[in-house]
């Protein structure tokens, strides 16, 4: 919960000017090895215990690890990265030499990554991405010391005006093997003073996993349908022979386990995933730090934040909850897609003003959503329960004329499919400021998307026979990067329409948005100034 | 400023009634081949399907290809490209001058036989869907000089 203190003053050996050409850590060539260890180990062990030619087998698979290491030793002293003139170069390749030359000013995005073989050794695998959404990263440098990792963030971002927070342990060698992520968390160089966005403790963590399952939502049905089942004893065991009873006790007793099962799993995944999550606005970027054995580190600038959509099931709209995800243009791969897509796994209802208004370029104050016509609601209806009458009608049909009339029990299933119809319809809705367009959906789970207009590429009004004959359609707006693309679902057909209108004038939006955006990075350059005068003296 | 009101060629629907034959004449394939292997059925069972893919996908190719043909428009006007299309499900898409990233014109060899030219507009989003199935070159040559004199990207995020 707490913001990164202002830490120690800065180190200026942190952030040269230049760099001169440097190797990997040493360490790297092993840390190759073990990463596709999975690949080989388990095959060659298995190969060398079904063939027992242990003797064999061994000496040929040491010297093929002892070649590969080789190998991979002399591509270590090839590979060789630099800072000159601006430019980032990275030179590899043992027979065929590849250099790749990144300009700094073109760089977007500097992620670190520190799985648990990398935190034993105190490295980290550094990322570096471009706007340029092509497939993979622009650079990927594997095994580079901590502290060097951080001074290296810091002069890759420089250029910006914004020296991001986080140059680690300032003392080389003392604190890397950083085991309590509080020690090696960021401490500003200088620059703008980081701005907590969000930071979750663990407990916050362990209702979000909790609350997360979605299972756990439909409980109030499931167990609707479990007391059905026990109603039903008698004629099932005339039935099916007395197997039907076993089998309700079987139903019941997977279900007591499985869900402290899901339950645990869903905690534990949660905290392995985000244990430590921290979200920090620095100037127009945002870190991002979490991770309990697999630690990531991420920045992400601020205009590159496309769309924020909200998610909330039942359980969470009941306890005030949420969780947010940042949709960001990039390419697809950037830090395994992470980045492209960044979650926020538990943000309280009131506090999602704030937050949408902080990563956002407008603000999120907008008039309240205009439900659907109710035209849409027979829509939803028609669409959810039809297909799932006929199918169980169907289903129960079969079963009858076979000789088992209790499939006709199905058609409670029914009761769920018409509450989620109910749902969808209630939950549509959007509405759409000169600046904002909110758009909301979904049945259980409720999604709400604010896309700002300075950021819809491109738009499409589409409608179906279905939909024209009762005057409704759907309008998709296009956002930069991969992704759920925000869709206005069944509204009023004029309204949209305007709406889709109002998106096309996305330009004047736009020029608005490079103005704040601008404006924002003389502050942050001032800001900057400002810190290091006095700290130089 | 003129709206989405510009034709396709009318020399694709040529390649869109064969692209409906073609898949008339695969359904008849297999039609055909469960006729063959139901060799017990009654002779009606057996050639009505086979006709009756047949008829429908007639139809469909005569009908289908004219009606979607007559409802393709597309235009570009001060603020950027509208298209519109479709038949069952329409589809007006717009995508403004300055989100356009690039360009593509691309002619298969059944396109060159015809001589036309699909146009495809790529923004930085990859759900943008904007392309002109069939275009005379000499305009598509004239459209793209004319979008890409307006457009004036960024880094388009």
């Amino acid at each position: 919960m707490t913001a990164s203190d202002p830490g120690p003053s800065p180190d200026p050996a942190l952030a040269p000017p230049a760099w001169p050409p440097r190797r990997l850590h040493p360490a790297s060539p092993v840390l190759d090895l073990l990463s596709s260890a999975r690949q080989w180990a388990i095959p060659l062990a298995f190969l060398m215990i079904s063939t027992g030619e242990v003797l064999v087998l061994g000496p040929i698979a040491f010297v093929v690890i002892a070649l590969v290491v080789g190998w991979k030793v002399l591509a270590w002293r090839r590979f060789t990265y630099q800072i000159v003139d601006g430019v980032l170069v990275v030179e590899h390749g043992i027979l065929q030499r590849a250099r790749r030359e990144v300009p700094i000013s073109r760089i977007q995005q500097v992620d670190l990554r520190r799985r648990l073989r990398h935190r034993a050794l105190g490295v980290a695998v550094v990322r570096i991405d471009t706007a340029g959404g092509g497939s993979g990263a622009e650079a990927v440098l594997e095994a580079i010391a901590d502290e060097e990792a951080y001074a290296l963030r810091v002069a890759l971002l420089d250029r910006r005006g914004v020296l991001p927070a986080g140059a680690g342990p300032v003392d080389a060698g003392s604190a890397t093997d950083a085991v309590d992520p509080a020690d090696a968390r960021p401490v500003p160089v200088a620059g703008p003073a980081p701005v907590p966005v969000v930071a979750l403790t663990t407990g916050q963590l362990v209702v979000a996993g909790i609350t997360g399952v979605r299972l756990l939502a439909l409980l109030p049905f499931a167990a609707a349908g479990m007391g059905l089942f026990f109603e039903l004893p008698e004629e099932t065991a005339a039935g099916v022979a007395g197997s039907a009873p076993t089998g309700a006790v079987v139903v019941a007793v997977l279900l007591v386990a499985v869900i402290p099962v899901m339950l645990l799993s869903a905690i534990a995944s949660s905290l392995l995933t985000d244990h430590g999550f921290t979200l920090v606005r620095v100037g127009t970027d945002l870190h991002l730090r979490r991770g309990l054995l697999d630690q990531r580190e991420a920045t992400l600038s601020l205009r590159r934040v496309q769309a924020v959509r909200v998610h909330q099931n039942l359980l969470r709209r009941r306890l005030g909850l949420a969780s947010v995800q940042l949709q960001s243009a990039g390419s697809g791969t950037a830090a395994e897609g992470e980045v492209t897509r960044l979650t926020i796994p538990y943000v309280r209802e009131g506090d999602l003003v704030g937050l949408l208004d902080s990563v956002l370029p407008t603000t999120v104050e907008h008039p309240p959503l205009v439900p659907a016509p109710p035209a849409a609601r027979r829509r939803a209806w028609f669409r959810r329960v039809g297909p799932a009458t006929v199918l169980l009608v169907a289903i129960a049909v079969v079963a009858t004329l076979a000789g088992a009339p209790i499939a006709w029990a199905l058609l409670v299933l029914l009761v769920p499919v018409a509450v989620e119809a109910e749902l969808v319809y209630r939950n549509l809705g959007h509405v759409g400021t000169p600046t904002l367009v909110v758009a909301r959906s979904g049945g259980f789970v409720r999604a709400t998307d604010y896309l700002p207009v300075a950021k819809t590429q491109s738009t499409s009004l589409t409608s179906s026979p279905f939909q024209r004959r009762v005057g409704l359609a759907s309008l998709q707006l296009h956002v930069a990067g991969r992704g759920s693309v925000p869709v206005v679902h069944d509204g009023d057909a004029d309204r949209l329409a305007r709406l889709r209108l109002a998106a096309l004038h996305a330009r004047v939006a736009r020029a608005d948005e490079v103005e704040v955006r601008r404006r924002a990075r003389v502050e942050a350059a001032a800001a900057a100034e400002g810190d290091e005068v006095p700290s130089a003296g | 400023m003129d709206a989405a009101d510009t034709p396709l060629s009318s020399r694709i629907l040529l390649l869109w009634r064969l692209g409906w034959l073609a898949g008339t004449g695969l359904l008849l394939v297999i039609a055909l081949l469960f006729a063959a292997l139901a060799a017990d059925a009654p002779a009606a069972a057996r050639v009505l399907p086979t006709v009756l893919v047949g008829a429908v996908g007639i139809v469909l190719t005569v009908l289908v290809p004219a009606a979607s043909y007559r409802r393709w428009r597309y235009g570009v006007t001060d603020d950027g490209v509208e298209i519109r299309h479709g038949l069952l499900v329409r589809q007006e898409s717009s995508i403004p001058h300055f989100r356009v990233q690039h360009i593509d014109l691309h002619q298969g060899p059944l396109d060159r036989w015809r001589g036309i030219v699909k146009l495809s507009i790529s923004t930085a989003s990859p759900a943008t869907d904007a392309t002109l199935p069939g275009i005379e070159p000499e305009q598509a040559r004239t459209l793209r000089a004319r979008i890409l004199e307006r457009a004036e990207a960024d880094d388009g995020v």
